[in-house]
């Protein structure tokens, strides 16, 4: 499908400080991006770049295949939901859900209709009366998002919407949010902090490090193949493991780590390659046929994660997490126990200092 | 001793209507100040003003409002403080959006430039007005010297209105950013992106919700111009003559006593009344807005 919205190489720098380093990302039409990155990564200057609120040092904007980085943010056709809400505190709900069907000139019948529509869409058509001072911290951000739905922006941005949420207010909202975004079929934006919100909401997701674009999939992709360090890092992998692969054993490649002779399913591989074995805490299973890598160690410390209680076994000199569903794990500090992980659930990273592959070695690829 | 520390340190009698006693044995300085030094004055002198010649009589309001010389007077003082209030809300709302502005460069030293008139005594920038306005002033040489000779302004009632609305500026300024920095610049962003230019953000966000401020700023400045009394004196002299004038002349050259507090219960009296109804009516304008349309 053709991009409806195109991110192409935006630059922004302050001072020296790069904010953002050609950054480039697409939406097709009705898409939901994730821009999803720790705190300080750009992704709300990248926002606010898209929203025209800063212009960008380099680089386009195409909505429709139209360059709109010199357009000022009140003729984009774009909306927004602010972290705050920013809802108006001297409008009633009404008048701010009407706000900007006014500033487009749209008939006050039609307005009116549209208003109630988007108010009825976010459940709260009972409350048009009511100034914003007097909703909880949930409907404010139903109002905040009718207003930007109501005006059908062409592009919709929202700004961790729901961090101002309690938690179990946000895992309700983020998949309501969803479906209205989904129903209304508007391309948007979301910037968040929040992986798991990410992968909920999002129909692709832009993992932004430092400036820089990190990693690009789909959810499932980022959770189950996270292509760098930084990425496992990120969607909550505890266990890294620095080795070299030495060989093959069918389809897996052997990696020889400090934690012993680790098996992994891999696309490409060259023999001698120094790589980072990364091992997600959740795939861990105890006992020893879980799959063929298995280790066995003392535990050295636990902790209740409510489904899951997380282990930490010393073995070969190495830490290993694993989160062990609490039912099947009675393990106390001290015991000695087993486990074990398949070799589809290790992932291969390249090893973030090898820039250059070893070129006196004959490449030998390990996959058909 | 013993019982003190039985209680933790805490006085025995601190109770809670020992609190509220001492709640209010904190006011009573201020109250105390105020009941002698202004209400009963205030009081004393409206008796007199009612009491002429020792007997109940309306004598000094009469005479005031039959004659047309002392009733210019009272629109004069109006006027000037009016048209002063409007000058330092024009002057000073887009020096105060500035201010509010944190990313503005050079805040602390507008800051400074818009409070320094305030570390000079009010008659000292008095007298820098009368050279500036005066007939061989900076003014009328800098005027003749571009051909186009307006003569001069000392003694006249712009004279006065300029040199107030210098005074009285930093107030203004000062109530306004205020209230402009309480607005959550978001708001701003939100309906630049909902599709208002520059002129709509203006009109529909930033002014109704600086409505406070400009409340609380028109009329701290009415207030003090109406009943300034060095910088209309100096500037405007008997020419210009304002309320505060007239009590002083009637009061310590004439020695006329009721007839001065007369004068002056009428100027506090219109200045209440005038501030009572632009507070109503700013604040029917802010809720006025509130009402579905």
């Amino acid at each position: 499908m053709e991009a409806h919205l195109d991110v192409r190489r935006i630059k922004k720098a302050y001072g020296d400080f790069l904010a953002l380093d050609d950054v480039s990302f697409t939406a097709a039409p009705g898409e939901i991006v994730a821009l999803l990155g720790p705190s300080g990564c750009g992704k709300t200057t990248l926002l606010n770049v898209i929203a025209g609120f800063l212009s960008p040092a380099d680089g386009a904007i195409l909505v429709d295949g139209r360059n709109i980085v010199n357009v000022p943010p009140h003729k984009r056709d774009m909306s927004m939901v602010f972290q705050n809400y920013a809802l108006f505190p001297h409008m009633n709900v009404e008048q701010n859900v009407s706000f900007g069907l006014k500033m487009r000139g749209t008939a006050s019948s039609e307005s009116k209709r549209r208003v109630y529509e988007a108010l009825d869409l976010v459940q709260l058509g009972h409350l048009g009366n009511r100034y914003p001072k007097e909703l909880s911290g949930g409907q404010q951000q139903r109002v905040a998002l009718a207003r930007a739905l109501v005006v059908r922006p062409s592009v919709l941005l929202l700004d961790e919407p729901l961090s101002n949420l309690d938690a179990l207010l946000r895992k309700k909202m983020r998949e309501e949010m969803r479906q209205i975004l989904k129903a209304a079929n508007i391309t948007t934006v979301v910037v968040t902090h929040d992986q798991e919100e990410a992968l909920v909401s999002a129909d692709s997701i832009v993992l932004l490090s430092a400036g820089k674009i990190e990693q690009r999939s789909t959810p499932r992709e980022l959770y189950e193949r996270p292509s760098t360090i930084f990425s496992a890092r990120f969607m909550d992998v505890t266990n890294f493991f620095e080795g070299v692969v030495i060989g093959r054993d069918g389809a897996n490649a052997i990696i020889d780590t400090a934690f012993g002779k680790l098996q992994a399913e891999i696309d490409e591989c060259v023999i001698g390659a120094k790589v980072t074995v990364a091992i997600r805490p959740e795939n861990i299973l105890k006992g020893d046929d879980a799959g063929q890598n298995r280790v066995t160690g003392e535990v050295m410390a636990t902790s209740y994660h409510g489904p899951v209680r997380r282990i930490e076994i010393e073995a070969n000199g190495q830490r290993l997490i694993a989160d062990i569903p609490v039912k099947r794990c009675p393990a106390k500090i001290g015991d000695r126990l087993s486990l074990s992980w398949p070799a589809d659930d290790t992932r291969v990273l390249p090893r973030a200092e090898v820039t250059t592959p070893d070129r006196a070695r004959p490449a030998e690829s390990i996959l058909q | 001793m013993s019982a003190a520390v039985e209680h933790g340190g805490v006085p025995v009698t601190a109770t809670p209507l020992s609190l509220r006693f001492n709640a209010g044995f904190l006011l009573a300085p201020a109250i105390l100040f105020y009941a002698v030094l202004f209400v009963w004055p205030l009081a004393m002198s409206t008796w007199g003003s009612f009491t002429p010649s020792g007997r109940f009589s309306l004598e000094t309001y009469t005479q005031f409002f039959q004659d047309p010389f002392y009733r210019s007077v009272l629109w004069r003082s109006l006027r000037i403080s009016t048209i002063t209030t409007l000058m330092t809300l024009i002057i000073g709302y887009p020096v105060a959006v500035y201010l509010s502005q944190s990313w503005r460069m050079g805040r602390s030293l507008v800051v400074f430039l818009v409070i320094a008139p305030m570390f000079v005594s009010a008659v000292v920038r008095s007298y820098g007005w009368i050279i500036i306005l005066g007939p061989n002033g900076l003014l009328s040489s800098f005027t003749r010297s571009l051909g186009i000779p307006i003569g001069h302004l000392l003694y006249s009632e712009a004279g006065v209105i300029i040199a107030l609305t210098h005074v009285f500026l930093p107030f203004m300024v000062i109530a306004l950013a205020g209230s402009l920095q309480q607005i959550d610049p978001s708001l701003a962003r939100a309906a630049r992106i909902l599709g208002a230019n520059g002129f709509h953000v203006f009109t529909r966000i930033t002014l109704p919700l600086s409505l406070p401020g400009i409340s609380a700023g028109s009329v701290i400045v009415f207030c003090l111009a109406a009943s300034g009394f060095v910088t209309p004196a100096l500037v405007g002299g008997a020419a210009v003559p304002v309320m505060p004038y007239l009590v002083y002349k009637e009061g310590l050259l004439v020695l006329n006593w009721p007839f001065a507090a007369a004068v002056a219960l009428i100027l506090l009296v219109a200045t209440a009344l005038i501030t009572a109804l632009y507070t109503f009516l700013v604040r029917d304008a802010a809720s006025r807005r509130r009402v579905v349309r």
